[in-house]
């Protein structure tokens, strides 16, 4: 028990529907007053924090994702900023109120793997592992596609083996696995669902199953906000915590008050010289440069896109009348093609840098 | 050649209990950094490792479907497991746990234990995210591990013996880490690498929702990340004989100079957390075997050529 009366240090998963984005922001903004913290994977989290009002298939998604904590866990659904502090101390209330945890304890256990729930294991089956993040979108839609696909073959659990391909790069026998990227992963654009074909790490193909939808917005701070969002969870992927949580400061000043405006712009302004400058940055993602010129290095573009990002949220505090969007020149239907090849990891980079809740890709 | 006491082996149930004291300071401290970029407040700050042990002891254990559970629990217990071994050869003045005459060899074979305990971490849950960031680490380790054994083999050439409290002595007059700085720079490196830490998490990261953590809850989560400060821990103590001298130092005793040193060594490493982007190991490769490998040897001749 802290200060507050509330306990700090709750992991706290946030998912946000398809349109959520901003309840989204209102929501980190409050954990982050309250000393909680974002979770990285279902099993990290106390509390699942659902932002913005899901859709039928979304919600099944996000009972899967509510099966997968460990407990003790209690969940939000939050529409709207009004009431959120309420909400956030009646989840933390709920995490110690032991009658009720104990009856989602059981819940939890009748329904545990072992006692062959059958709808988690076919989801669970299909990408040879990740079932976590992977089944909890669209499970359906992939359990049907796996029983006739590549990964016929079923292992110990009743989870499908990975499979083969004729065109492997590397020739290993089973390492074919296909992967649902959704919601629940950290820095995810919320309604964004996208099934990777796996070979090993390498992503050889990947199919967008769900688009979001970004808000359209009017006020400049909030648009500047989601700009400025998506570049922390770019920067945060790529590891350097201390510019995202910069990041992540300039951004809660800017949805906080129209007085802040000023003071999270001039942050902003030295958060991209800082990008910009990075010497360690620019070679983590982009490497040392002798790729083929030919090929597009998906690293640089994210790159690229991290710096038009913070540059297009100055713009937009310094000029709200100007243009709304960022002129980055790709959009989601590019990405099959820029993240083949790539590291698994690199697909989550490229991803983020589409800056999909702020709507960049969409617009430009 | 100088004297070190053996302890009677009881003595040995201290070694953890002092390990994880150094290791909750070295938390507190990565904890701390955490919180203040975060704008929360020092006391908050200072209790991180405390709030996050209750916390994970009172979660409940998920394993997900077809987990590989006997390989997965090896994995996590043997982090701290592994960062204890790696303490007991460190002489704390004039005594020491195990007073082995190839204590740095035996410093080395544990790190290399580190390998298979980060990838076995990544293959125990039977999730693709984890098993890809188990995979990213050996990629890691193969660029910094044969820099390391040679950074490990400098102070051992210049002291003419693999046993830590001789190379500890050997340094009367300055230490090796002074005039080894390549050594002892590449063992910082690697030290931040095979823990999986700072901007080598690459085993535990969110880009691939959190790696070898994906699926990890409750004391399971609590083993592997108290397990990998207490293997920063372990690399800092094993850092002051091998580096800064042992416990020589005035004023204060040859235990508390062992401790200080290690606490500095320490608070280097866990505040390397969050400062940098995450070096892939794809990119590191070259660097390690380019650079930091032709770097070591030549630091190894050096020091061969400064003790004979």
């Amino acid at each position: 028990m802290g200060v507050t009366g509330v306990r700090r240090g709750i992991h706290v998963l946030v998912v946000a529907a398809r349109g959520g984005a901003l309840v989204r922001l209102s929501v980190e903004r409050a954990l982050r007053t309250l000393g909680w913290v974002p979770a990285s994977s279902p099993a990290d989290a106390d509390l699942l924090a659902v932002c913005g009002t899901p859709a039928d298939q979304e919600r099944d998604a996000i009972e899967q994702i509510w099966r997968q904590l460990p407990g003790p866990r209690a969940r939000v659904e939050v529409t709207s900023t009004e009431a959120l502090g309420e909400l956030l101390s009646q989840a933390a209330s709920a995490l110690e109120d032991h009658e009720l945890q104990a009856t989602l304890a059981q819940e939890a256990d009748a329904s545990a793997p072992m006692g062959m729930d059958h709808e988690d294991m076919d989801h669970a089956g299909m990408d040879h592992g990740d079932m976590d993040h992977g089944d909890m979108d669209h499970g359906d839609m992939d359990h049907g596609d796996m029983d006739h696909g590549d990964m016929s073959m079923t292992g110990p659990g009743g989870i499908a083996l990975a499979g083969s391909s004729d065109d492997d790069r590397d020739g290993l026998e089973m390492d074919v696995g296909h992967v649902i990227l959704g919601a629940g992963l950290p820095g995810w654009p919320a309604g964004l669902v996208l099934r990777a074909t796996l070979h090993g790490d390498v992503v050889t193909g990947v199919e967008v199953l769900a688009s979001p939808a970004p808000p359209s917005l009017s006020d400049p701070a909030v648009r500047a906000a989601l700009l400025v969002d998506a570049a922390a969870g770019v920067l945060d992927l790529a590891g350097w915590s201390a510019a995202a949580d910069s990041a992540r400061r300039a951004r809660d000043d800017l949805m906080d008050a129209a007085g802040a405006t000023r003071i999270a712009a001039a942050d902003v302004a030295r958060l991209t010289r800082r990008v910009r400058r990075s010497v360690l940055l620019r070679w983590s993602l982009e490497g040392p440069g002798h790729r083929a010129p030919s090929s597009p290095a998906p690293g640089s573009v994210v790159r690229r896109r991290l710096i038009a990002l913070l540059e297009a949220a100055a713009t937009t505090l310094a000029d709200p009348q100007g243009p709304a969007h960022v002129p980055l020149g790709d959009d989601l239907a590019l990405l099959p093609e820029l993240a083949e090849g790539q590291e698994l990891a690199s697909l989550r980079l490229l991803v983020a840098s589409m800056a999909l809740d702020a709507g960049v890709a969409a617009d430009a | 050649m100088p004297e070190v006491t053996t302890l009677q082996p009881w003595w040995a149930a201290l070694a953890p209990v002092t390990l994880l004291t150094l290791a909750a300071a070295g938390a507190a401290m990565a904890g701390a950094q955490t919180a203040r970029r975060r704008g929360d407040g020092p006391l908050v700050a200072a209790t991180t490792p405390l709030t996050e042990t209750w916390r994970l002891l009172r979660q409940r254990r998920r394993v997900p479907v077809a987990a590989d559970r006997v390989l997965w629990h090896v994995a996590v217990g043997g982090l701290p497991v592994v960062a204890v071994l790696m303490a007991v050869v460190v002489p704390l003045g004039s005594v020491v746990l195990v007073d082995s005459p190839v204590g740095v060899v035996w410093f080395n074979a544990m790190d290399v234990m580190l390998w298979a305990l980060w990838w076995l971490a990544g293959w125990g849950p039977n999730s693709t995210h984890s098993l890809v960031a188990g995979h990213r680490f050996l990629g890691l380790a193969l660029a910094y591990e044969l820099p390391l054994m040679f950074a490990l083999t400098s102070p051992a050439i210049a002291a003419h013996s693999l046993r830590l409290a001789d190379v500890a002595s050997a340094q009367q007059g300055l230490w090796f880490a002074v005039w080894m700085p390549v050594a002892f720079g590449v063992y910082l490196l690697s030290a931040v690498a095979f823990s999986s830490w700072g901007p080598f998490a690459v085993a535990a990261h969110s880009d691939l929702a959190g790696g070898v953590l994906a699926e990890t809850s409750g004391v399971d989560r609590w083993l592997v990340l108290a397990g990998r400060h207490l293997v920063l821990a372990a690399a800092a103590l094993v850092a002051v004989p091998l580096f800064l001298g042992g416990g020589a130092g005035p004023v204060l005793g040859p235990v508390a100079w062992t401790l200080v040193k290690a606490l500095v060594v320490l608070a280097v490493l866990e505040l390397s957390a969050g400062r940098a982007p995450m070096i892939r190991p794809e990119r590191f490769a070259e660097v390690g075997w380019m650079v930091l490998l032709p770097a070591t040897v030549l630091q190894m001749l050096v020091a061969a050529g400064g003790a004979s």
